[in-house]
């Protein structure tokens, strides 16, 4: 008998359970205030190449600590445009991308339990993607401002700084100390090339009032020239391992043009919960590459990408609400209109929910704080008191208000969603870094040989049953699509925490053309340490199978010389 | 962070460090740093200056080199350099500048990809900041590289290459009075 289910399991989301962001050391970006002694999470990051050549940068902050000590600042050259952009975009990005590890189950036999499809113990099931969630210059100046203004709730400045001072990177810092931009003396070492080599520096702080849980991506659009990551100004504020995910949209997919491409060796993924263990993989794999490489997590059409960032329905729902007549249903408008902008429909008005940037901050600004409500419970949390609003609210302006959601919290979106709109292609990437391998700045470039890559990974794992044991403790074996064959049993993956196992099957360099060349390949050393796991997990007829070939009965010997053809396939196919 | 190239410069292709520099010392003192080399491993270092973002490419003195565009605005020299004999707490100078001006440069932990079956190992990808793209074009730019060991440097290579405007160019250049 051979019954075939199609078992769905393992779908997981991976991304954030180890990619989550935590309490953040300063201010996320790409340098940062480092007074304060928290945890800065992934670095989050999108890159669009635009029609007119000219580039746009979307930077997720994140940061926990005192409102007034935040600071951030990078590199630029010249004056950027500057604009904020919502942290919802990015949830809903990342959920699109994040990698999915599924296995689909096939029975082979008869076991002793036959009708058990999985329930026992739970088949394996992960968490759905989710997300996360001016001075003035002197007569003579060492220091002049380019640039200063406010956006959002920050205000920023860009200065350029004399280039014969004597000591530049501290001139550039001291001079934002004085100014209130709380930036830290760590690591200002890092800023002299940059300086040297003619660029500014732009800083943002928060505005006076603004608190710290205001923070918000912003958006920063350049001249043309290929995305770069002014990773080591960073270094003085990351932590271990740190994670740096980014998104490139550009006509092609899109190549760590200076850094080593990394494929990971799925293997070593724990595939009934991929979430457990894939951050640690990639960590793995970045070490081994010398801790300077990318994991191309997706790339693939733009198209659909814009709808995901700014469903629609959204864009359409709020129309419908500025055309209505809102007289004496001030508190149906508040409720509706907020309701609007959250991330995830929950219990209650925002039971579970996730308001998009700016939707506190509206209602704060445009709704009078109903009687009955302690002023800084007001302030602290206004959406969960919305509903204590009353039909008509003295002093209340619907079209104010909905003017300030249009432009405080839609129009950020919509304009990142439309930077999907004249790319070909999105490339994600995923890496950790610690900051002793912040040497060198990512620069992302594209190639327009290299094909899409799906970001779901689908494997069959068959259970191979005989009478004499259960379905859920049977033996299984799984086929990779390079030939390889994991065996195991039971409900653990067997190469879990097998330290001999390379995390990378290949790493590579990529330019803009070809397939890059393999520097370095453990597809041989893959398969010698998957055999030694495999003759641990008898087949269901007991004898021992090697890594490839089980399907056919082979041995472990067989399963050596298959694998000794296949590396010469490979070989081949390289050369072809 | 190195602000400035404290070292001497105008020697050319120094790939075979400081056996080469000894041998135009005199005879006798010739000798004495042969005898030197013979037991010494470090004196078998080759090392090499070349660029690329992703390969190394060779270059000879009067090559031509592309100025990349960055998205900061900033511009780029990619540089790459080579060597037979890497070691755990080796450290890497890159230099880039006006050949008859000064070099500005850094000192990394350079994390070079594993050998080739030729031996050598590569680095890649350095971004050489050009400072005043513009009026660099066209001129002679000096990318010198050096492997240090140990505090000194024990192997140092140089070029002389012609800065090309690339695909995406600077404005012109606007020389002042």
């Amino acid at each position: 008998m051979n019954l075939k289910t199609s078992l769905g399991i393992a779908g997981c989301a991976l991304a954030l359970a180890g990619l989550a962001p935590t309490p953040a050391k300063a201010c996320g970006g790409f340098f940062c205030n480092n007074t304060q002694p928290v945890n800065q999470a992934a670095e989050r990051i999108i890159f669009s190449q635009n029609a007119d050549g000219t580039t746009t940068a979307v930077i997720q902050i994140q940061y926990s600590g005192p409102s007034e000590e935040f600071a951030w600042m990078l590199p630029v050259q010249g004056s950027p445009e500057i604009g904020v952009s919502s942290n919802s975009a990015f949830a809903a990005l990342q959920q699109a991308t994040n990698p999915t590890y599924q296995l689909q189950t096939e029975v082979e036999g008869s076991c002793q339990d036959d009708g058990f499809l999985g329930g026992r113990g739970g088949s394996p099931t992960f968490d759905s993607a989710g997300a996360a969630d001016s001075g003035a210059a002197p007569s003579e100046p060492e220091v002049s401002v380019v640039d200063a203004g406010s956006v959002g709730p920050y205000d920023f400045v860009i200065i350029s700084v004399n280039p014969d001072a004597e000591d530049i990177a501290t001139v550039a810092t001291d001079w934002l100390v004085e100014n209130e931009y709380d930036v830290s003396p760590l690591g200002r070492d890092r800023l002299v090339p940059y300086l040297e080599s003619g660029m500014n520096l732009l800083a943002f702080r928060l505005s006076k009032g603004r608190d710290a849980g205001e923070i918000r991506p912003v958006m920063l659009s350049f001249g043309e020239g290929l995305p770069s990551i002014p990773l080591r100004p960073t270094a003085a504020a990351a932590d271990p391992d740190m994670g740096i995910m980014v998104w490139v949209l550009g006509e092609s997919r899109s190549i760590p043009a200076n850094y080593r491409s990394l494929e990971l060796n799925e293997a070593r993924i724990n595939w009934f919960q991929p979430s457990t263990n894939y951050n640690d993989v990639v960590t793995l794999a970045a070490n081994e590459a010398g801790g300077q490489g990318f994991v191309t997590e997706f790339a693939g059409d733009a198209a659909g990408f814009e709808a995901t960032v700014l469903p629609p329905s959204t864009d359409d729902a709020f129309a419908n609400l500025s055309e209505r007549d809102w007289t004496g249903q001030h508190r149906d408008l508040v409720v509706q209109a907020t309701q609007l902008f959250q991330s995830f429909q929950n219990f209650g008005p925002f039971g579970g929910g996730t308001a998009w940037d700016g939707v506190a901050e509206s209602v704060l600004a445009e709704v009078p704080r109903p009687a009955d409500v302690p002023e800084d419970q007001w302030i602290a949390s206004p959406l969960e008191w919305i509903w204590n609003l009353d039909d008509t609210v003295e002093g209340f302006d619907p079209a104010s208000f909905l003017a300030r959601l249009e432009a405080d919290v839609l129009e950020p979106v919509r304009a990142t969603a439309a930077l999907f709109e004249s790319a070909a292609k999105v490339t994600r990437f995923y890496t950790t870094m610690s900051p002793d391998e912040m040497t060198v700045d990512p620069v992302f470039d594209f190639n327009a040989d290299l094909p899409d890559y799906s970001n779901t990974h689908l494997q069959t794992r068959i259970i191979e049953c005989n009478p004499s044991v259960s379905q859920f403790d049977a033996p299984w074996r799984i086929q990779f699509d390079d030939g390889t064959v994991v065996r195991g049993d039971g409900q653990t993956w067997p190469l879990l925490g097998n330290d001999a196992l390379p995390a990378n099957r290949r790493v590579l360099r990529v330019g803009t053309e070809g397939e890059g060349e393999v520097i370095i390949d453990n597809s041989a050393a893959i398969l010698a340490v998957v055999n030694v796991s495999n003759a641990d997990h008898p087949r269901r007829d007991g004898r021992m199978a090697g890594g490839t070939c089980s399907a056919l009965g082979g041995a472990a010997p067989l399963g050596v010389l298959g694998a000794f053809g296949l590396s010469i396939l490979a070989i081949r196919r390289r050369r072809a | 962070m190195m602000e400035a190239n404290p070292y001497p410069r105008g020697r050319r292709d120094r790939r075979d460090g400081l056996r080469k520099r000894a041998c135009r010392i005199g005879f006798a003192l010739l000798s004495m740093v042969l005898a030197a080399c013979g037991s010494d491993p470090q004196e078998s270092v080759e090392f090499e200056v070349g660029t690329g973002s992703w390969r190394f490419e060779a270059l000879s003195d009067g090559d031509s080199v592309e100025l990349i565009r960055g998205a900061q605005g900033g511009w780029h020299i990619w540089m790459a350099a080579r060597t037979s004999d890497l070691r755990d707490g080796d450290l890497v100078r890159f230099f880039v500048g006006p050949a008859d001006g000064e070099l500005s440069g850094t000192e990394l932990n350079a994390s070079f990809d594993p050998p080739r079956s030729d031996g050598f190992r590569h680095y890649v990808g350095w971004t050489g900041f050009v400072n005043d793209a513009a009026c660099a074009v066209g001129t002679l730019y000096r990318l010198r590289a050096a492997l240090v060991r140990n505090g000194e440097e024990i192997a140092a290579s140089e070029r002389d290459v012609m800065v090309d405007p690339g695909a995406d160019p600077p404005a012109p250049c606007l020389v002042s009075e």
